[in-house]
């Protein structure tokens, strides 16, 4: 009998599929573990930022910065950061030899698996994205807050200017728009008995709001040559499979920023076409998570995957995380890639890693009354998880954020 | 007041989740983590809310900041309920 979800109950053997989160999946140091213990995966990002020039040099120094200048959701970091991310893992696994059958990227993620999928080179991908973020920082200030209610039940509730910006799960619906209508809306929300939590963002993705820049970002990307893709994708847009068309017209790609990303409905597309194994290509493991209550990942036809972990694991864990995942895609780590530049316990922990021998925490907590446990196991457990799975709502979603780092009162998608 | 039980948590989450009956993951594996179980922090904000409105017992989200799975939510509730 197989169990739900389980990463390790993968069938390997399945179509891989890669989900590409976008804006709410970003944290403070994502990837960060990897660039230091992956060359391979350091060189790839650090193309991407040497193509971005000043800009990716200020990027990348914040990126690893203990106290950066700019906070990681704001859109010039959260965005450029998402996509190279994406990217240089997708480019990763492509070099290891796996071939995806298909891609579904999430927001910013579907241009990361655009320029995977060939229908915009790396150097095009990054200029229209630099020029994008420099436009979309100057639209004025708001935010995303995720309902748990479906996008029928949201509905009526949005004030003018608040928009529907994702349908992320059948009762997980995204709303955008200007930091006062936004709490408004999320208010009314809350009064009727309706969860609602910020998502990492300062800009109302996926919103009216941004409808002034799209014409402008229509024409960034104009120059830009496009091509049909060479590896299947799913459009978050339409949930449907990502046409010739569609693909090399500027117009599909500039009205993402104001058109709502439908990720459940195009979830529900990649599957139809069968059983896949899905593969979170970028930060954390929002987009799994989600893909994990589809009744065919439920049944065990479908497996999920995530190559960084979860963001609670830290930096510290990614190199573990991605070489069990290698190991999980019968994929090999090339030599040179995981041991130039380690050291001699951390290569040896990697292997660790690749060979099963460790990477599942133990099983705790049976038959314990959690109310009374000892102020010390607490403590390991803190450890062990330090934002826990349940966080406090924030009751002003308008208000400038936490450093995210806290996780307090946010989700990541 | 009744104690909770899996199968209690299971039917509130799937409701929360908008998934059909066929979803047995909790019962099934209670001590995987809920994000492995396909239940992120909206999920379970909106899970608490719920399990607050219908047994009628206040706890804060800071009580259940080390709560990591299903087994584990249901016994610190259950030790809510025998303590009110």
């Amino acid at each position: 009998m197989t169990t739900p979800g389980r990463e390790t109950a993968v069938p390997h053997e399945l179509p891989p599929a890669l989900l590409m989160p976008g804006q709410g999946a970003q944290y403070p140091g994502m990837g960060t573990g990897l660039y230091r213990d992956l060359p391979g995966f350091a060189a790839i990002l650090d193309e991407v930022f040497d193509l971005m020039g000043p800009a990716g040099t200020e990027l990348r120094s914040d990126w690893l910065a203990a106290d950066p200048a700019l906070p990681m959701e704001h859109v010039l970091r959260s965005q450029p950061l998402l996509f190279a991310i994406d990217y240089a893992l997708g480019r990763l696994l492509t070099g290891l030899g796996l071939r995806p059958a298909v891609m579904l990227g999430h927001s910013v993620g579907e241009l990361a698996a655009a320029t995977l999928a060939g229908v915009v080179d790396l150097r095009g991908a990054v200029r229209f994205l630099l020029r994008r973020v420099s436009h979309l920082a100057r639209v004025p200030e708001g935010g995303m807050v995720a309902v748990a209610a479906s996008r029928a039940e949201v509905t009526p509730y949005l004030r003018p200017e608040v928009d529907i910006g994702a349908v992320n799960a059948p009762r997980q619906t995204v709303i955008a728009g200007p930091g006062p209508a936004l709490a408004a809306t999320a208010d009314a929300l809350r009064q009727a008995g309706v969860t609602c939590a910020p998502v990492f963002s300062l800009t109302p993705f996926h919103s009216n709001v941004l409808a002034p820049v799209v014409d402008v970002i229509r024409r960034a990307l104009a120059g830009t040559p496009l091509r049909p893709p060479e590896i299947a994708m799913i459009s978050g847009y339409t949930a449907r499979r990502l046409t010739d068309a569609e693909a090399v017209d500027p117009m599909y790609w500039a009205r993402h920023d104001t058109d709502p990303v439908l990720y459940w409905p195009a979830l529900e597309s990649l599957l139809a076409t069968g059983p896949h194994l899905m593969i979170e290509c970028g930060p954390g493991q929002g987009l799994t998570t989600l893909a994990r209550r589809h009744p065919d990942v439920r049944s065990g036809r479908c497996g999920v995957l995530s190559l960084l972990g979860p963001p609670a694991s830290g930096p510290g864990g990614e190199a573990g995380h991605f070489a069990a995942a290698v190991a999980r895609l019968g994929l090999r780590m090339p030599r040179g890639t995981v041991e130039h530049g380690c050291s001699a316990v951390r290569q040896a922990r990697l292997h660790a890693y690749a060979n099963g021998e460790c990477g599942r925490r133990p099983v705790g907590g049976h038959l314990r009354a959690r109310v009374l446990a000892a102020s010390e196991d607490r403590d390991q457990r803190r450890a062990r998880h330090p934002h826990g799975y349940l966080r406090r709502v924030d009751s002003h979603p308008h208000r400038h954020p936490d450093p995210p780092h806290r996780g307090r009162g946010h989700v990541h998608l | 007041m009744r104690q909770m039980t899996l199968r209690d948590l299971q039917d509130i989450m799937r409701e929360c989740a908008g998934e059909d009956e066929s979803a047995q993951s909790i019962e099934e594996a209670p001590d995987e983590s809920f994000a492995d179980l396909g239940y992120d922090s909206l999920a379970l904000l909106e899970t608490q809310s719920r399990v607050k409105r219908e047994y009628g017992v206040e706890f804060s989200e800071d009580d259940l900041a080390d709560i990591t799975t299903p087994r584990e939510f249901v016994e610190f509730f259950n030790s809510l309920l025998l303590a009110a």
